[in-house]
């Protein structure tokens, strides 16, 4: 094909969408709804994700979790020894350990009182929970080796205990027992009931006294090297399966199988929403199909005028066939503006988390001119066949 | 085969046959022409004579039902759809009745296009064109569209498009049919013109004023030839024997209709 019939092809296509202004743009809509609507709702999915994944990464790549399953023979368990033990013998890959249980109590102050949750952990649960504190301080080692009666309070229980003063020192009861505040968490969702700001904590020694429990079921372990930390969990996984003589009853696991778990769900999710998307840009193409068509029942003078000073077939077919891609990449690239253009302004109002994909932004652009082919060819050969006298004859 | 090629036009016993539901229309009914180069012939007959159909096989717009013919030494008669479009784009420059300009082109693009279709170089093709242009003395209107041109200069546009190729045939389609008298004066002045420059010019009319013009004229009637005379020498009687002779066949032809 020469350069030369292929650029005025290129500017009758041109000159005829222009010249039918509030057409092409009607014709245009489809695509660029099409267009526009995969690249918002791929920004979306991309956000959810990100927001899943920052909030995932946030408690820690490198935590592993160990989950006993309960209605076990008794007989047949993993106690804090056996994990502490374990975790001395591969200090070189695992950095931390804390045990970990939670359990509902009634909090008291003076008259106020509250149900809520308590947790309680060692001392390394404060990296390997991400936690952070308003005041006061985390748990020592003392605390935990001594059963002290001390505890962490979150804001909701600050609010509404000891309205809204820092009650470090203060004493609280926690199911009739009295305990000391020695820190407070910094607020995390609005000081809400039920939300993160509202717990307690105490030292997993103490819990273990004053809920008589005498198996803890859960412990958090957490990886030197967060870029090891799938090598560490099956280590850990074939220890517990050794000292139990069996690979069931308790549970193994890691952030970045989560992590993993997450992004295909969201993947699916994302993939979904584009194709739905990608109906309407079909739907798009059919409006493109149509105009065309019209377009050449139109032009049949022209078409006849054009073949009989010397047109070949390909050259009529040519110029339809880059009208409809002409009409649909413009469209198209209407439509990468308004998305994006939505993605910045979601962005900016923070009304969502949204990341433009821009692996999308290029897909629905070719998949746009695709569409500008595929439903473009119908009536470009249509006018490519069209028979010069009768052409010519027509008005 | 070009030292052969003895006849710009050569048509041999071409019939075209059109089907109109059981009937057989036989448009053009066993033709034999031949046209040498430099000539200027007419093709005249009435409507329903198959006129039309003689000229859009001399066109190359069409293939007849049988026969063959061959313009400038090449045979159209048994070719595909592309090679037809190849062979109008570097043998014919046509001129249409309705002057048929793209009305969304200005008068240079209009020229330019059949060079396009050709793939004639950009530096070339702009050489043609202004040539063209300046030879039907509209050059200084090149960049108006048709509509701001009256039907005179539209019909020169479409002189030059037809010109503008170096085309071995120039055929006009009632070049003069939609035009007042004044133009279609001017427009057959240049037809003379373009003749005498060395053009071989074939005009197809039903008006004798215009066909009497030609060196030659050529009547055509039930898609039969009746008549070929040559019309290059002043000999009036058998011109106005022709002129009633047709005039007779555009009567009959009317009283059939």
């Amino acid at each position: 094909m020469n350069l030369t019939k292929f650029s005025q092809s290129f500017k009758m296509s041109m000159k005829s969408i222009l010249s039918n202004k509030g057409r092409s743009a009607l014709t245009m809509l489809g695509i660029v709804i099409g267009v526009a609507s995969v690249i918002i709702l791929t920004g979306i999915g991309g956000g959810a994700t990100k927001s899943i994944t920052d909030s995932i990464s946030a408690m820690g790549t490198g935590r592993i979790t160990i989950r006993m399953l309960r209605g076990r023979d008794s007989s047949r368990t993993i106690d804090i020894d056996d994990i502490t033990a374990y975790k001395e013998d591969n200090s070189d890959t695992i950095s931390m350990m804390s045990p970990y249980l939670s359990s509902s109590v009634t909090v008291k102050n003076g008259t106020d009182n509250l149900m809520t949750t308590l947790d309680a952990c060692d001392v390394d649960y404060k990296t390997i929970g991400s936690l952070s504190l308003a005041s006061g301080r985390f748990f020592t080692a003392n605390d935990i080796a001594n059963r002290k009666k001390v505890c962490i309070v979150g804001t909701y229980e600050v609010q509404e205990l000891f309205g809204g003063v820092d009650p470090v020192g203060e004493n609280i009861k926690i199911n009739g027992t009295i305990f000391e505040i020695i820190g407070v968490y910094e607020e995390q969702a609005d000081s809400e009931e039920g939300s993160d700001d509202d717990k307690i904590t105490i030292p997993y020694t103490t819990a273990m006294r004053f809920l008589k429990t005498k198996n803890i079921q859960t412990f958090y372990l957490y990886a030197s090297d967060e870029d090891n930390v799938e090598q560490v969990t099956n280590d850990v996984k074939r220890y517990i399966t050794q000292k139990l003589g069996t690979s069931e009853g308790f549970n193994v696991s890691n952030m970045s199988s989560l992590l993993d778990t997450m992004e295909e769900t969201t993947g699916t999710m994302t993939a979904m929403l584009a194709g739905i998307a990608g109906i309407s840009l079909i739907v798009g193409g059919i409006g493109i199909m149509n105009i065309m068509t019209v377009s050449v029942s139109e032009r049949t003078r022209e078409i006849g005028i054009r073949k009989a000073i010397g047109a070949r077939t390909t050259d009529i077919l040519l110029q339809f066939l880059i009208e409809s891609v002409v009409l649909s990449g413009m469209g198209g690239i209407v439509g990468i503006i308004l998305g994006i253009g939505a993605g910045w302004i979601v962005t900016k109002t923070g009304l969502t988390t949204y990341v433009t994909q821009y692996d999308m932004v290029v897909l629905s652009f070719v998949f746009s001119l695709f569409v500008g082919i595929f439903f473009g060819l119908n009536p470009a050969k249509k006018a490519a066949k069209l028979n010069p006298i009768e052409a010519l004859r027509s008005e | 085969m070009k030292g052969r090629s003895v006849y710009m036009i050569r048509l041999e016993n071409i019939t075209k046959t059109y089907k109109m539901g059981e009937t057989e229309v036989h448009a053009l009914a066993g033709v034999s022409l031949h046209i040498s180069p430099h000539e200027f012939v007419a093709i005249i007959g009435p409507s329903g004579s198959g006129k039309s159909t003689l000229m859009n096989m001399i066109g190359c717009l069409d293939v007849p039902t049988g026969g063959r013919y061959w313009i400038d030494g090449i045979e159209g008669s048994k070719m595909k759809d592309n090679d037809l479009a190849d062979l109008r784009s570097k043998k014919l420059g046509f001129i249409f009745q309705q002057y048929n300009l793209l009305a969304k082109l200005t008068a240079y693009e209009n020229v330019e296009l059949p060079l396009i279709y050709r793939q004639i170089g950009a530096a070339e093709r702009q050489k043609l064109v202004k040539s063209a242009l300046e030879r039907v003395g509209l050059w200084d209107k090149a960049h108006h569209k048709p509509s701001e041109l009256s039907g005179g200069q539209q019909q020169r546009v479409s002189i030059a498009r037809a010109l503008a190729g170096r085309p071995a045939l120039i055929l006009a389609d009632e070049p003069t049919g939609a035009l007042d008298s004044k133009s279609g004066i001017e427009i057959m002045k240049m037809m003379h013109e373009l003749h005498d420059e060395g053009n071989t010019i074939v005009i197809i009319t039903h008006d004798l004023s215009i066909a009497k013009q030609a060196k030659r004229i050529v009547t055509i009637k039930d898609g039969l030839i009746v008549d070929d005379a040559d019309n290059s020498k002043d000999c009036k009687g058998a011109e106005n024997v022709k002129a009633s002779d047709l005039h007779d066949n555009m009567n009959t032809a009317a009283a059939s209709l």
